[in-house]
């Protein structure tokens, strides 16, 4: 009991304890509170956007340019195993057909002929295919499997001169009455099996085909008793129409990311004229017509990612999202360390002793529509023209008290949302590489004023540059 | 009611960062952050880096702060902990963070009137080695037990428990000992 009391009067003794910060403290804290801000800033605006679009990058790069242009039916059968190719591409018929597996059917339908005595010289030339066929079997063969589930494997034998038979157009190129199918999956066909297996190709002589299992031929079929079909994964595909066309992976857009770095400087409003001291009168109207004057330009930058329309026509439309940073300088009197508003822990007297950097952050969501004016398709010189919706995140910005003749913050009285004009010409690089870029000069307007209640004629952001661009996906 | 009201408004502008808010939130409470960061430390310099390093955490973690419990005593644990991780930090005072098993002063009297100002008193702690130091001030004005401040030094509860009683012997003899010398220097002036 006693010891608590001993801890007692100490603890009411040092709550007593008070003492006085020397006035470097608050400085330094205040410092440091910004600088964290400022880190944590970067680390959101431009690692977040980095990585972002690093990840869109890799995508484009990696993943979406190595699918093949093929139809989504023939991927998955490529992306099959070559047993389970069999088991599929394997038709089920009461009677025996000719299968016919392809990338591109309609290209098979083209090619080959089932037209009995439309060529005197099949014969010679099948012979001559059978001579440089890789294959080596001089009695091309067929193989099929009916209602019983048996496989059968049938000679292609021309009964006679007239008789008819399989043949291509290309006969010089590829086997008439085969269809080459992968040569991989084949050759390995052939290694377990030493009977002669079919071949059948298309006249790409793309390798699209394997082979089905083998049996020893029993069973010889005329060939004009057989019936080409086509096969595919899809049953409804096996029909005399020609296939759909291949769907392809060709986007509509483009994906790219934009530098644009510059002035920037606080601008009369549209329409508005200049400032005229004379129509205002008085000394006073003197003073704040020259401290609307004293803004200087500043550093402007903004970088981004846009989509653009990958029309072939003259004319596109893009859409982007950017952070952009626009800097107005002005010079200042001294800062006096003393909070008049939540806002302000201080604020700056008039005068030129000091130049303080108002700074404006905005997300930028630019619809820009470009249009080439040349007809040059190595150099097209493009003119962009578009609106951009912008959203203030940030600001440091120094409003004028014309009562007190003070400048001090207060991001209440700053318009949170513009909307700016964009304009801009530019040429395209490097039209054939990968990834094309461009570069040209670039302008932006904000319409609405900076401040919501402004007296004086400058209050719009005005800032103009360069502004780089370079297409990440290229389709 | 309109002084928390006030506070409420002042830590929810703290939060949206105004810098006039964090402003008048240091200015309410640094006085007396300042006297906690001083007990802690052995020199004003020192507690004034720490009441720097605990109002730059306090003003960006300001949004974990849910109204629960008093804003003082908040900002108070905050710059308890900003001041144990500077002693961990600093090297002289790591380096003599030792708790060393020293003999015990004889203690006469265990509730000695404490008729010093709050800043000699300071002092007479600021004077303790810094283990002593830590743990008193931990326990006796803070009011952690020997469990939490074991967990927050890393040493055992047992150990905490031996240093403060240590501690708190040492301080006493040197409280009566400046009650003396206060008393004569009294006597002298009448």
């Amino acid at each position: 009991m006693r010891e608590n009391d001993f801890e007692k009067n100490v603890q009411n003794r040092m709550d007593e304890l008070q003492l006085y910060p020397s006035a470097e403290v608050w400085p330094e804290i205040e410092r440091r509170i910004r600088k964290e801000r400022k880190r944590r800033w970067f680390i959101f605006w431009f690692l977040f956007p980095a990585l972002l679009t690093g990840a869109g990058a890799t995508y484009f790069l990696t993943v979406a340019n190595k699918k093949p242009v093929t139809s989504n039916q023939d991927q998955k059968q490529i992306e099959r195993s070559p047993v389970e190719k069999n088991k599929e591409n394997t038709l089920v018929n009461d009677q025996p057909e000719i299968t016919i597996i392809s990338k591109d059917s309609s290209a098979i339908k083209k090619e080959i002929l089932y037209a009995p005595g439309t060529s005197k010289d099949t014969k010679q030339k099948n012979t001559e295919n059978n001579k440089t066929s890789p294959l080596k079997n001089d009695r091309p063969v067929i193989s099929f499997e009916n209602g019983n589930g048996a496989k059968k494997k049938v000679s292609l034998i021309d009964k006679a001169e007239d008789q008819p038979s399989l043949i291509t157009k290309k006969e010089n190129r590829n086997p008439a009455n085969t269809i080459i199918t992968e040569q991989k999956p084949v050759k390995e066909v052939m290694k377990q099996e030493d009977d002669p297996v079919q071949v059948i190709t298309d006249t790409t002589g793309r390798s699209d085909v394997q082979v089905n299992e083998t049996k020893p031929v029993n069973d010889t079929i005329r060939v004009d008793q057989v019936k080409p079909v086509v096969l595919t994964t899809d049953s409804s595909a096996v029909s005399d129409k020609p296939a759909p066309l291949a769907k392809t992976n060709k986007s509509k857009w483009n994906f790219g990311i934009t530098l644009i770095t510059g002035l920037s400087n606080r601008a009369a409003g549209v329409g508005r004229g200049g400032y005229s001291p004379a129509l205002s009168g008085g000394p006073a109207q003197l003073a704040t017509y020259s401290r609307d004057r004293s803004y200087n330009p500043g550093l402007f930058w903004e970088t981004g990612a846009y989509i653009q329309s990958n029309s072939k026509k003259k004319t596109n439309v893009s859409f982007g999202l950017s952070f952009s940073s626009f800097a107005t300088p002005q010079p200042t009197g001294s800062f006096a360390d003393s909070a008049i508003s939540a806002d302000a822990s201080g604020f700056y007297r008039s005068g030129n002793s000091y130049l303080y950097t108002n700074r404006y952050y905005y997300l930028q969501v630019p619809v820009m529509f470009h249009w080439q004016v040349n007809k040059g398709k190595r150099f097209p010189l493009i003119w962009q023209n578009g609106f951009s919706p912008s959203f203030l995140l940030g600001s440091n910005a120094l409003i004028y008290n014309s009562s007190r003749n003070i400048f001090y913050r207060d991001k209440a009285s700053l318009n949170k949302v513009q909307l700016a004009f964009r304009s801009g010409l530019y040429s395209k690089f490097g039209t054939t590489s990968k990834h094309p870029f461009s570069a040209g000069l670039f302008f932006n307007y904000n319409f609405a004023g900076l401040q919501k209640e402004y007296q004086y004629d400058r209050n719009h952001l005005l800032s103009f540059g360069v502004q780089l661009m370079m297409q990440l996906k290229k389709n | 009611m309109s002084a928390n009201m006030d506070e409420r408004q002042l830590v929810k502008d703290c939060v949206k960062g105004k810098p006039g808010a964090q402003r008048l939130l240091y200015e309410q409470f640094a006085k007396t952050m300042l006297g906690v960061c001083y007990r802690y430390t052995k020199s004003l310099k020192d507690a004034e880096d720490v009441l720097q390093d605990g109002f730059v955490k306090i003003l960006l973690g300001i949004h974990q702060y849910k109204f629960e419990g008093e804003l003082g005593a908040w900002i108070r644990r905050i710059m308890v902990n900003t001041a144990l991780n500077f002693l961990k930090r600093d090297r002289k005072y790591r380096d003599e963070m030792y708790f060393n098993e020293q003999p015990l002063h004889p203690v006469t009297n265990d509730n000695p009137v404490i008729i010093l100002e709050a800043k000699e008193l300071a002092e007479l702690i600021r004077q303790l080695p810094p283990g002593y130091q830590t743990i008193f001030n931990l326990h006796a004005v803070e009011g952690y037990t020997h469990v939490e401040i074991g967990q927050m030094l890393g040493i055992g509860d047992g150990t905490s428990r031996s240093q403060y009683a240590r501690a708190r012997a040492l301080l006493i003899s040197w409280i009566e000992k400046n009650s003396v010398e206060t008393k004569n220097e009294n006597y002298a002036g009448k």
